[in-house]
């Protein structure tokens, strides 16, 4: 019941804040808008380039929104109380991990159909670029809240963030360009998530001191 | 049922320096214990000890005689107001209660609650259109949203004027007499109704 309270609670706060199941998605269109001013209009190449931009703006934008899952709640102090709750500190970071997925990779499945028509990437790809998200974005997500975890409390870690992070979601790109590795992918998200959560509820433990 | 809190010989490091030793108090339901101290002299730390942020200490805490180091779940019967106010700044104070309710898991009617603070009119505003008073008493709506034991307040008085000080001081009373415990800290010349008083200058290690 409480996993229920904290995942409605995050995801209501991602709804209130009303720029965030938007964000990710527009994100992702935006990207994909300049990529014909970068390469020309020559169609048969877009198709090839497509997966390559859809997991490089995935990336981007979560690390644009890894604030949201700890940092933002440690500012302003609803971490305290969340943490005061005596919930298990692993409970709250899988509430964490959930809530984020949702809020920000659901938005960004939900559009990857319509991008790739405008792409004229066949239905196939299409679905299996899904397949792949689908499996290989819980992973990344996992291991942005992990670290951003780890540098809760420090100032201006934005930066040296994402040069930690960039670097470990090159396997999880290596296989999201290969068409038929999901189930590649969907271990690598297990095994970040084995990882992360031991690194995130470790540095929460931390963190106070 | 009465509720005691006993700080035996407790000593707080933190980053391996000791920021008080010896310190040593106990207080009972219907109690306000009113912390003193210079700035640095370790008032925020100790409030943060006893709701088991910082885990690291020598000494004990006993809650009902049961050892606050060991019985973890105990501090779910603590309300902690910090210094931070917990709110989201671009969210309404409609919006942000609905989100404490979700924390604290309850579902109450929370009209009383907004009448006795007198927030009402201000429930459609956005957080960062208020004033940082304003902001302070919706802060200690978390103290009222659930029914706890042990009050912790860090600095509670800032930015309140005297009216809120005084409703401040009224609705601590009432949790007192409720069985209640609250412990809080304080550097202003205006201070609320306390029972016990506790001077960190004494036990400070400069």
């Amino acid at each position: 019941m409480q996993f229920y309270n904290l995942i409605s609670r995050d995801l209501k706060l991602a709804f209130y804040s009303n720029t965030n199941f938007l964000f990710a998605a527009s994100f992702l269109i935006l990207i994909l808008i300049l990529i014909p001013f970068v390469f020309g209009t020559n169609i048969s190449e877009f198709s090839i380039l497509f997966t390559g931009f859809i997991w490089i703006s995935i990336a981007l934008s979560i690390l644009l929104t890894l604030d949201r899952v700890f940092t933002s709640d440690y500012e302003d102090g609803n971490l305290d109380t969340i943490i005061l709750t005596q919930q298990p500190l692993e409970l709250i970071v899988c509430c964490k991990f959930i809530s984020h997925w949702i809020a920000n990779c659901i938005p960004i499945i939900m559009v990857i159909p319509i991008a790739g028509l405008l792409f004229e990437v066949n239905m196939q790809d299409i679905l299996n670029i899904i397949i792949n998200v689908f499996a290989g974005s819980p992973g990344m997500v996992f291991i942005g809240a992990a670290i951003s975890a780890l540098t809760l409390g420090s100032k201006r870690a934005d930066i040296y963030k994402t040069i930690i992070i960039i670097p470990l979601y090159i396997p999880f790109i290596i296989f999201g360009a290969n068409q038929e590795s999901g189930l590649v992918l969907l271990g690598l998200s297990l095994i970040a998530f084995i990882f992360s959560l031991f690194t995130s509820t470790y540095s929460l433990r931390l963190y106070a001191e | 049922m009465s509720n005691k809190l006993i700080i035996q010989n407790l000593e707080c490091v933190r980053e391996d320096k000791i920021i008080f030793k010896r310190l040593s108090c106990d207080v009972e339901s219907n109690q306000t214990m009113l912390i003193r101290g210079k700035n640095g002299s370790g008032k925020t730390s100790l409030l943060r000890t006893i709701a088991g942020y910082i885990s690291k200490y020598n000494g004990s805490i006993l809650f009902n005689d049961n050892d606050l180091q060991v019985n973890t779940e105990l501090l779910s019967d603590f309300r902690f107001v910090g210094q931070k106010n917990s709110l989201k700044e671009n969210l309404t104070v409609q919006q942000n209660i609905e989100l404490w309710q979700l924390i604290y898991h309850t579902k109450n009617n929370v009209s009383e609650i907004l009448d006795l603070l007198d927030i009402k009119m201000l429930l459609n505003k956005d957080i960062d259109s208020l004033s940082d008073g304003q902001k302070k008493l919706i802060s200690l709506f978390r103290l009222l949203i659930s029914k706890a034991k042990v009050w912790l307040l860090d600095e509670p008085l800032v930015f309140l004027d005297t009216n809120k000080i005084k409703l401040l001081e009224n609705i601590i009373l009432q949790h007192n007499q409720s069985e209640g415990i609250t412990l809080y800290s304080s550097n202003n010349d205006i201070d609320l109704k306390y029972d016990l008083l506790i001077n960190m200058d004494d036990y400070a290690v400069l």
